[in-house]
């Protein structure tokens, strides 16, 4: 596990208070053919202006509900039922679709998992560049084009001006992100959210487009909210991670504290089920045992009881809140034993719950 | 892309020879011969039916006959209608214009009408629309097309007390009358063609509706309108081969709506060349429907490369 070395946080823009995007107590429910399914429950994160923020979790932990929420592209059976979003000044619950449509591409963008299947096939490059420009902004066809050029040889497209009229199908699967990510940043948003933005790319790649959003937010100032299922990626772009369990927000701090001290014993069971490194073959993974509760069979205590190593009687009954931790350093977690002095997850490698794999 | 072309060509014509064969024996194997059937009432001895027999070159065997057939044909000489005693070419060259007119705007009827109720039923999913085009789709897909003219012809003259003009006009002679004319047989055609091509162009909307790159569009902020255009153009692909497709049923079907409606075209003249035995006129009429069917299917793979240029690079 890489550590980071930097300050945790190094704002561009430290003087604007107001967070660029602040979630408060989320909830997103599905309508099924059993009834209502909520698949975000209370979920709460702040990023701030130029800050980089993973939201870290198993598929179906929320965390790309939560992502969709905000651009507010949720499939017409999702809906946001309770809390707030707010962008900059801005609530975006209950925005009408007029108005949200304003929002997306001009204030925050997004890319998405898999570059080959998200620009539209028919259309060329420079087409599908262009257009994310001129939705927002009144520029004409040919400064539209040198702006989308202009973009393209800022995400890294080599020979961007001839590139314009090649079809997605003529580019990698790397450059067709780097092109989603231009898309993305057309019109100069406070905010990129990036949804697994390498998992589908090769691993030499995945560093490549790490590495430009890395930059981008360097160079422009963009904050960044990062999902993702996987810790090196965490450790390599992010300030602060945000865990999310079963649509729950179950811890989140700097990423450096959180990655090197957990305070949830999920973070906890999550890092042990991290390969240390390539090379170090002695020690043995561990995975977490049970599953993901399905929404229909949601605990009534806490959500990781049934599969927590220092379950007690009262997480079994008892929801716990998150709450901050004592020592204040802007971290929070959704544990009975997280204002306890001893962090349970820290001690005792849970015997219990982990199964040891051989590699 | 040129390649691809020159391989159909070729295919094209094999496909051609294989029918002009096929339709030669064929025809000669259907009881009934094209002498008796000229000269059906008149008391004509059987020495005469030999001697018009022979004349006709009907006597020899059918290998020599067809090869005589291309021999002629290779020469531009396609024969002459034993019926109407006046060359193949110059009957075609008469009736086949109506015929294209009338596929030419049952195609169009069928696809705009198809394509735009397929689209507006995806769009709006769900809604009435959607309903009525699901059970119209459902409906026009199981009637025949010449039960829908008789239904049309009778509807349009019992009921609004109007029958289309009898005695056909072109449409350079009379635009009003020609197109008063033709309007029912193409409806009758377009039904069954703008059906299949609404349910195909409604699922195939469904999908891209709800692809990926339809929510990159969303993520852009693109007005609904703009992910409507992208989606259309994407569905464009399947309906296409569709078109192709159908296009046989549709040719079919001009051979017995022209009759219904008493249209001077290709598929009458395959009808009645049918009952006359007038093998000359047949063999080419058929043809030509053939090539008709090759043709546009081969216009419609072309024309896949510009509707999707993933074609363009793969089939070079």
């Amino acid at each position: 596990m890489p550590t980071r070395s930097q300050a945790p946080t190094t704002r561009p823009e430290a003087a604007d208070d107001t967070p660029v995007l602040r979630i408060d107590s989320l909830n997103t429910a599905f309508q099924t053919r059993f009834g209502p399914v909520e698949v975000v429950n209370d979920a709460s994160l702040t990023v701030h202006a130029g800050e980089s923020v993973a939201v870290v979790g198993e598929s179906g932990s929320g965390k790309s509900v939560t992502a969709l929420s905000v651009m507010g592209l949720l499939e017409s059976t999702g809906e946001v039922t309770h809390g707030s979003i707010r962008l900059r000044d801005r609530e975006l619950v209950g925005l009408s679709n007029r108005a949200y449509r304003a929002v997306r591409g001009r204030d925050v963008g997004m890319i998405f998992q898999d570059p080959t299947t998200c620009l539209d096939p028919v259309y060329t490059i420079g087409h599908q560049v262009t257009q994310a420009i001129r939705v927002h902004a009144d520029r004409g066809r040919r400064a539209a084009r040198e702006r989308a050029v202009e973009l393209l040889t800022m995400v890294g497209i080599p020979d961007p001006a001839s590139r314009m009229s090649a079809y997605p199908h003529e580019l990698s699967g790397g450059q067709r992100q780097r092109v989603m990510i231009a898309i993305a940043l057309a019109c100069g948003p406070d905010l990129l959210i990036a949804d697994e933005p390498t998992t589908a790319l090769d691993v030499t790649v995945q560093a490549q487009i790490l590495d430009l959003l890395r930059r981008t937010r360097r160079e422009l100032g963009t904050a960044l909210l990062l999902i993702t299922h996987d810790l090196a990626v965490v450790s390599e772009v992010a300030e602060r991670v945000v865990v999310m369990y079963a649509g729950q927000v179950v811890e989140q701090g700097p990423v450096a504290d959180v990655l090197t001290a957990p305070r949830h014993p999920y973070t906890a069971a999550l890092l042990r089920s991290v390969p240390p490194a390539v090379t170090d073959r002695s020690t043995r993974l561990r995975v977490i045992e049970g599953t993901v509760p399905s929404p229909h069979t949601m605990p009534d205590g806490c959500r990781f009881a049934p599969r927590c190593a220092h379950v007690m009687d009262r997480c079994v009954t008892e929801q716990p809140p998150l709450v901050a931790a004592p020592d204040g350093r802007d971290r929070r977690s959704r544990c009975w034993l997280a204002d306890t002095d001893t962090p349970p997850a820290g001690s005792a490698p849970g015997t219990r719950a982990t199964t040891e794999v051989p590699r | 892309m040129p390649r691809m072309i020159a391989r159909r060509v070729l295919y094209g014509f094999l496909i051609l020879n294989v029918m002009t064969v096929a339709l030669f024996v064929l025809v000669r194997m259907v009881p009934g011969d094209p002498v008796r059937a000229q000269l059906a009432d008149a008391a004509v001895s059987e020495e005469q039916l030999a001697e018009l027999t022979a004349e006709l070159g009907l006597d020899a065997p059918i290998a020599v006959q067809l090869g005589r057939w291309y021999a002629d044909a290779a020469r531009g000489d396609l024969g002459e209608s034993y019926a109407l005693g006046r060359p193949v070419t110059e009957v075609i060259a008469e009736r086949l214009p109506v015929t294209l007119e009338l596929t030419v705007m049952a195609v169009l009827l069928g696809v705009v009408v198809g394509l735009a109720a397929g689209a507006v039923s995806a769009a709006r999913r769900g809604s009435w629309i959607d309903n009525i085009v699901r059970v119209g789709a459902a409906l026009g897909l199981s009637m025949p097309n010449f039960w829908i003219g008789l239904l049309l012809i009778s509807f349009v003259s019992v009921v609004l007390g109007w029958l289309p003009p009898l005695s056909y006009r072109g449409p350079t002679e009379d635009l009003g009358t020609n197109l008063a004319q033709l309007v029912l047989p193409a409806i009758a055609l377009a039904v069954g063609l703008s059906a299949s091509i609404a349910r195909m162009s409604r699922s195939a909307m469904l999908d891209v509706l709800g692809s990926d790159f339809v929510r990159t569009l969303r993520a852009k902020g693109s007005s609904e309108f703009t992910v409507f255009r992208h989606a259309l153009r994407n569905s464009l692909i399947p309906v296409l081969t569709l078109v192709g497709v159908q296009l046989g049923a549709l040719l079919g079907g001009t051979v017995i709506l022209e009759q219904i409606f008493a249209l001077p075209g290709l598929g009458r003249t395959v009808f009645e060349a049918v009952g006359n035995r007038d093998y000359p006129l047949l063999q080419v009429s058929v043809l030509l429907f053939g090539f008709l069917f090759i043709t546009i299917n081969l216009l419609v793979d072309i024309s896949y490369g510009v509707v999707n240029p993933r074609m363009r690079a793969t089939s070079r």
